[in-house]
């Protein structure tokens, strides 16, 4: 058994570190890092901890990036499997449940670990730049590896039992969710609990031990709030660390022991339609139309942004949302008694804000799919033998994506128009503010950076984009020196910076763009 | 002098005239410095249905995504009813149907929705489509699974989707990569009906596949690639019949029949016997010279063989194979 567990676990590392692109990858991340900390040198001429400064992004990078990359490498760890039907041809070669599990999943966690100690001899430098001492490095990096065993651990339990990769991305980001907001809302809710008289004596005591407990468990509370503390002098293996570690040790004997009844259920591979139905079937008015005259745009509004049926949920739910959230408000505030918030102008301003960051995170979404799905299906072919050209069917698709975000947009219209006071002043003054489209400039050629890389990584392409466009941010000086002159009053420098923001955008993102177009017909030729 | 005046067997003059449909000129195509096709030339004529076959490796795909317009051809050139490949990029994909070696759909699709997706794609028209839908699913014999999701139906079927969905814009000539391969005894069966089908139409069919005797029935002519290079181009039946090998009949006999490899061996013209171990079968290779099938089989009903076959041997088309692919090797 030892054996074939050793096969397979050499077998995906080898499929994975061997591999060139991942080698330079390590080094790019390296690289940014060095780079951090020459900025962190340039900001030491006007600030007074440098190594503070660097240690603090360091950190808040590793989170993020853990977090992001996590949810698609962790997730698809088993499902991946499932997918493909291999699992039954992986036992029957005499690997076992736990063995699979350590060789699919542990050696990705490996891979992410990795990832941690190739920039820890420069976090040590940090020390050097003054304002760190050994025990915060040391201390922060225990809780970042508890954190990514932990989470390598929820996501493969959230692999076992899901049958698609994308149910198990979900479970992990429910869990992630309540991992980072439940301390830090709790409190509030049992303040509320106690003054309503739902909770009293030992009730509370327990709660707030729990709450207590679920605060010190977190990585962020940690990671942002105990460490970067000058007067820092806590143990280096904190509760943190030693309950992510428990949480990571049930996970896994979890999935070890639900393996069986979950991941070995011969399932005949199912095809999901969400809420589209099938012409034939009893629900036709959700079922597809006929293909439009551009079917492009038809395909992708009917399978990737869900069509009618999706769409009229999403709006659905977006809009039960402000209802939801201005009864919290006024349930919250009833028991703050403070007098500073409003909450019917405020709720429609977080709703606002909720919309936004819906619209963001779809379009994300359908930007890593679009294409990524036609190769994982390899019906690129298809496509491009059709006397269409490559710019008229990718651009067709973008359209076809565009509508899914219709409802968030909507609602956005909404809030600005209807609730929110001076709204269409307010929007006006937005859409002249030379900074707002520099944003969204930004927001677009993120948003090809993630098609482009889905078309070279097989997963995560996302968080992989994510990180790029932090690193330029971080790597180049004149972007982050631009944006703080954008808001300049000076009108000639503002008009200026802002002139060459725009140029560099454009520039990239038309350099992209003929990346994209490149790599399509490339793959199309494989 | 007019062309009307021509007389009676005009036609078959013009059919000999007739361009190439597919015509590949000296075409070489490396890929990382290594030579996927090595000078390769050949052309596929109208309304034939002609073989690709090759053994695995030989060029095969990559000749097809050339003539398709997926790859370029580095030097050479490849026309398509007159249309350069590289240059009529639009023309060449309008009349073709290209069918890669992989399933090529999408699976959360029902049939009649993939379908309408391709038709749509080649700017059919709405009312247009609804009648080419039911022909092509006709055809290919699933209109009773027009509302199956693609992703549930048998690889056969898969297969009878995606040759639906090449068929969509009526092409007149059909380009498919490998159809057979992973398909079981009966599947294949019923694609080679199909293609029949389509030959009967008069669509020019060239398909490739790395075993010769799959296409022996069926095609009319044949190109046999190896390592990159063309080994042979022409009709099926000089294949068979001009290969350089002396033909190969295989006779069976009733299974009372006592042994006769000696009495056959004596016969004028038989350069070989080769008895068959556990039943009282021959493959006869003879000098066809000297002797011929007829002469043969009137000795044997003179003999009074049981006789319960006499025909030609398949094995010997793939001889006939490993020959010309094997060459290269020595
Ligand atoms: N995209 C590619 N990159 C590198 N080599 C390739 C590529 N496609 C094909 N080849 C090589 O070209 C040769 C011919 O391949 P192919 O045309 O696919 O053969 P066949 O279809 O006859 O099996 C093979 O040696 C193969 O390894
Ligand atoms: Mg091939």
């Amino acid at each position: 058994m030892l054996h074939g567990v050793a096969t397979l676990m050499a077998r995906s590392l080898r499929m994975e570190a061997n591999w060139l692109r991942a080698h330079l990858f390590r080094l790019v991340f390296v690289f940014f890092i060095y780079f951090m900390m020459l900025l962190a040198q340039v900001s030491s001429l006007t600030k007074g901890a440098p190594g503070l400064d660097f240690f603090t992004q360091m950190l808040w990078l590793n989170g993020m990036f853990i977090t992001l990359g996590g949810i698609s490498f962790f997730a698809t760890a088993i499902t991946e499997e499932k997918e493909e039907s291999t699992i039954g041809l992986l036992m029957m070669a005499g690997i076992s449940p736990v063995g699979l599990l350590l060789g699919k999943s542990t050696s990705r966690m490996i891979q992410a670990v990795l990832l941690l100690a190739v920039q820890f001899p420069f976090t040590l430098l940090a020390i050097t730049l003054g304002g760190v001492m050994l025990n915060q490095v040391l201390a922060a990096y225990a809780s970042l590896l508890a954190y990514i065993i932990m989470l390598a651990n929820v996501a493969l339990l959230a692999s076992v039992v899901s049958q698609r990769s994308g149910t198990a991305m979900a479970l992990t980001v429910l869990f992630l969710i309540a991992y980072s907001f439940l301390p830090a809302i709790g409190p509030a809710i049992t303040s509320v609990l106690v003054s309503e008289g739902m909770l009293s004596g030992q009730g509370t005591e327990w709660l707030a031990q729990g709450l207590t407990w679920l605060s010190e468990s977190s990585v962020w509370s940690v990671l942002f709030y105990r460490i970067p503390n000058s007067q820092f002098s806590d143990a280096i293996i904190g509760p943190q660390v030693i309950s992510n570690l428990v949480a990571a040790v049930f996970c896994f004997l979890l999935s070890w022991l639900l393996f069986t009844s979950f991941a070995l259920v011969e399932d005949a591979p199912t095809v999901s339609r969400g809420l589209l139905f099938r012409r034939s079937g009893k629900v036709r008015w959700l079922s597809a139309s006929r293909a439009w005259s551009n079917p492009f745009l038809w395909k992708e509004y009917y399978f990737l942004a869900g069509g009618d049926g999706l769409l009229f949920l999403k709006f659905v739910l977006y809009g039960a949302l402000l209802p939801i959230l201005l009864g919290f408000h006024v349930w919250l505030q009833k028991y703050n008694n403070s007098s500073y918030s409003d909450p019917y102008a405020d709720t429609p301003q977080l709703h606002l804000g909720i919309m936004i960051a819906a619209v963001i995170i779809e379009a994300s979404i359908y930007a890593s799919r679009v294409f990524h799905d036609e190769i994982r299906g390899q019906t690129m072919v298809s496509l491009l033998t059709l006397p269409r050209s490559i710019a008229e069917i990718s651009y067709s698709k973008v359209v076809g994506c565009a509508l899914g975000l219709v409802p968030a947009l909507v609602w956005i219209m909404i809030d600005i128009v209807a609730f929110l006071p001076k709204g269409i002043s307010t929007l006006g003054e937005i859409l002249v503010n030379p900074q707002f489209w520099v944003m969204s400039l930004v927001g677009l050629v993120f948003l090809h950076l993630v098609v482009l890389l889905s078309l070279f990584v097989k997963w995560g392409a996302l968080p992989l984009a994510f990180l790029c466009t932090m690193m330029s941010f971080q790597c180049c000086p004149l972007l982050a020196v631009g944006f703080m002159f954008a808001g300049e009053t000076d009108e000639l420098a503002r008009a200026i910076v802002i002139g060459i923001l725009w140029v560099m955008h454009a520039v990239s993102g038309f350099v992209f763009q003929m990346m994209i177009h490149a790599r399509l017909y490339e793959l199309g030729s494989k | 002098m007019s062309e009307t005046q021509i007389p009676e067997e005009a036609p078959v003059k013009v059919a000999a005239k007739l361009k190439p449909v597919i015509d590949v000129r000296d075409v070489v195509h490396s890929f990382k410095g290594r030579r996927a096709l090595d000078h390769v030339s050949f052309q596929v004529g109208a309304q034939s249905l002609h073989g690709f076959v090759g053994p695995n490796g030989a060029g095969k795909t990559t000749s097809l995504r050339i003539i398709c317009t997926l790859l370029r051809p580095q030097i050479g050139s490849v026309k398509v009813f007159g249309h350069d490949v590289v240059y009529d990029t639009r023309e060449v994909r309008r009349r073709i149907g290209f069918m890669p070696d992989h399933f090529s759909t999408y699976r959360q699709m029902t049939v009649f929705e993939y379908i309408d997706f391709f038709a749509a794609a080649y700017g059919l028209a709405l009312k247009q489509r609804t009648q080419t839908i039911d022909d092509v699913l006709a055809l290919t014999d699933m209109s009773a699974r027009r509302n199956d999701l693609i992703g549930g139906l048998s690889r056969g079927m898969q297969q009878r989707v995606s040759l639906a969905r090449v068929l969509v814009n009526d092409p007149q000539v059909l380009l498919l990569d490998e159809p057979a391969s992973g398909l079981d005894p009966r599947a294949r069966i019923e694609l080679m009906e199909i293609l029949k089908a389509l030959k009967g139409m008069g669509k020019t069919i060239f398909i490739s596949s790395h075993i010769l005797s799959e296409l022996a029935e069926l095609c009319d002519a044949v190109t046999i690639i190896d390592r990159g290079k063309i080994k042979y181009s022409g009709s099926m039946h000089d294949l068979l019949t001009k290969t350089g090998q002396h033909p190969t009949y295989r006779l069976t006999l009733d299974d009372t029949a006592a042994d006769v490899t000696s009495q056959l061996e004596q016969l004028p013209g038989i350069i070989q016997i080769e008895a068959l171990t556990g039943r009282p079968e021959y493959r006869v290779t003879f000098d066809d010279t000297v002797t011929t099938t007829n002469a043969l089989l009137r000795q044997f009903l003179e003999w009074d063989l049981p006789i319960l076959g006499f025909a030609a041997d398949r094995r010997h088309l793939n001889e006939a194979f490993m020959d010309l692919t094997e060459r290269g090797v020595k």
